[in-house]
């Protein structure tokens, strides 16, 4: 019996993947100070034979959900050539079964955007992400070539032929401590650019970045400042006619909107099978896609195989696979048991974990303090001040229990 | 047979009676009051016209809502008296 689990595959991936992070290469044209990528200046490339082999392994083992997002990410998807997503997009169309739908996304720098990458976006309905973290003077700080020169104005440009194509783009912004003071000309610049969302992530200490600038001796300082910011954000954001969306903001008032809200156990990057990120060269993992390519000091490769020889869904009997999702497992667990925001963000990520505590089996990191709790408290305070301002007498359940 | 259905009808009935939630004191921070925060929430998105008519409130969509309760109706009870896609049972005049 023991022998037989140890020879089956994990059956709980089935019909569970939200999320295929596809990495077309590791090469990166920038050499961003805070990158977590590893390997960003090696130029090899996904061969076609690998992509067969992920999308047969993901479409025949009946991995995939209703709906699965395509990312092509992990490295600067825009230096490969069209020509090849051409026949990505048209080997992953052929493998897809008829009752899947496929949407392809791009997270790119936006230096290389032109109207000929436009063409195609608009042709192959390609989701745009571009990374920019506000103003020239931020963002030439820390995203910059490999010479060192700022690349603000080569992203404005990008975007320009995105928006002069009609095609509309969420933007991600790193926060780092000095965007913390800014909120107004961050929010300001955005506004004029005109993303239709706006992400912000914090720069965080993970893969292949062992530092942050919101990571230090003064904590309570830097979590005060950031709770500033985006109450700011939040001040900004006008109900009735937002210049764009806020994913942190959205992502609380989905969640809180869930009918599911306090029966949920887990989020997409630490429950095993719904994101699967596969490499270059095939190696696949899942939970956090930022943990692809990453070797760590007590576990090893974090890599769960490779597609073109070994299966997927990983064997229930692989020792790398199941010390992963034990740990991760353990780890969501202790922040059910201790953490009041646990229904908000579910465990948080496993790579943030990793990297500030060196387990997964921790709880709360400095990621989690500002992204969720700091979130958490700003946007619930800015609800509870819309409904005194609004409270409605239509509503007797909610004032009689107040 | 009778004494069965009356079984059941009081285990459903204990089943489903809605929770006490003890209200927090003022001076919590947000997300010791995320349970009325999210309470007003959903009663400001019931009010709301809804695109997909679930909440309308009209008769003719109670067995839709009685299908989507019973296949659901823990997580129902669970965030009472917040039923999204519920009609508001309260407001008798739109029935």
């Amino acid at each position: 019996m023991r022998r037989r689990a140890h020879a089956t595959v994990d059956e709980s991936w089935c019909g569970r993947l939200e999320l295929l992070v596809l990495q077309p290469t590791p090469f990166c044209n920038l050499d961003c100070d805070y990158c977590y990528l590893p390997d960003r200046d090696d130029t090899r490339r996904m061969s076609l034979a690998t992509l067969e082999a992920v999308a047969t392994r993901v479409f025949q083992a009946g991995l995939a959900a209703n709906e699965v997002s395509v990312i092509w990410h992990a490295g600067e998807p825009l230096t490969v050539p069209r020509e090849w997503y051409a026949e990505a997009f048209a080997l992953l169309a052929r493998h897809c079964p008829p009752g899947v739908r496929l949407r392809h996304h791009v997270q790119t720098n936006g230096v290389l955007l032109d109207a000929r990458w436009c063409d195609f976006i608009t042709t192959h309905d390609v989701h745009v992400g571009v990374s920019v973290d506000g103003p020239a003077w931020l963002h030439d700080r820390h995203r910059r070539t490999r010479r060192g020169q700022g690349t603000h104005a080569l992203v404005v440009r990008g975007i320009e032929a995105l928006r002069q194509a009609g095609i509309p783009f969420h933007v991600i912004c790193v926060l780092t401590r000095e965007s913390l003071a800014r909120p107004d000309e961050i929010f300001d610049f955005f506004a004029a650019l005109g993303p239709s969302c706006l992400c912000f992530n914090v720069e965080e200490v993970e893969a292949a970045n062992g530092r942050s600038s919101l990571a230090g001796p003064d904590r309570a300082l830097i979590e005060g400042e950031f709770r500033a910011f985006m109450t700011r954000v939040v001040e900004r954001l006008s109900p009735s006619a937002p210049p764009f969306r806020v994913r942190e903001v959205d992502h609380v008032v989905q969640v809180l909107r869930d009918p599911a809200y306090g029966t949920r156990r887990g989020n997409s990057q630490n429950e095993p099978g719904r994101i699967v990120s596969v490499a270059w060269d095939g190696t696949y993992g899942t939970f956090s896609p930022e943990l692809l390519g990453i070797t760590d000091g007590r576990l090893g490769r974090l890599g769960l195989g490779n597609v073109l020889v070994d299966p997927l869904p990983p064997l229930l009997g692989s020792e790398s696979y199941r010390r992963q999702r034990d740990e991760v497992r353990r780890g969501n667990e202790r922040c059910r048991a201790t953490c009041k925001y646990f229904d908000l963000c579910l465990g948080g990520a496993p790579a943030n974990k990793l990297g500030e505590l060196g387990r997964f089996d921790g709880t709360e990191t400095m990621f989690c303090r500002l992204t969720q709790q700091a979130v958490a408290d700003v946007v619930l305070a800015a609800l509870d001040d819309m409904g005194d301002a609004r409270r409605a007498p239509q509503a007797p359940h909610a004032a009689s229990r107040e | 047979m009778k004494r069965w259905r009356r079984l059941v009808l009081v285990l459903v009935t204990l089943a489903g009676f809605p929770p006490f939630v003890p209200a927090a004191p003022a001076d919590a921070k947000p997300i010791d009051r995320v349970a009325q925060i999210r309470s007003r929430l959903l009663e400001a998105d019931r009010s709301a016209p809804a695109p997909d008519g679930l909440a309308s409130g009209r008769l003719g969509d109670v067995p839709r809502h009685l299908a989507q309760y019973w296949r659901n109706w823990p997580n129902y009870w669970a965030n009472w008296p917040n039923w999204p896609n519920w009609p508001n049972w309260g407001n008798w005049r739109n029935w």
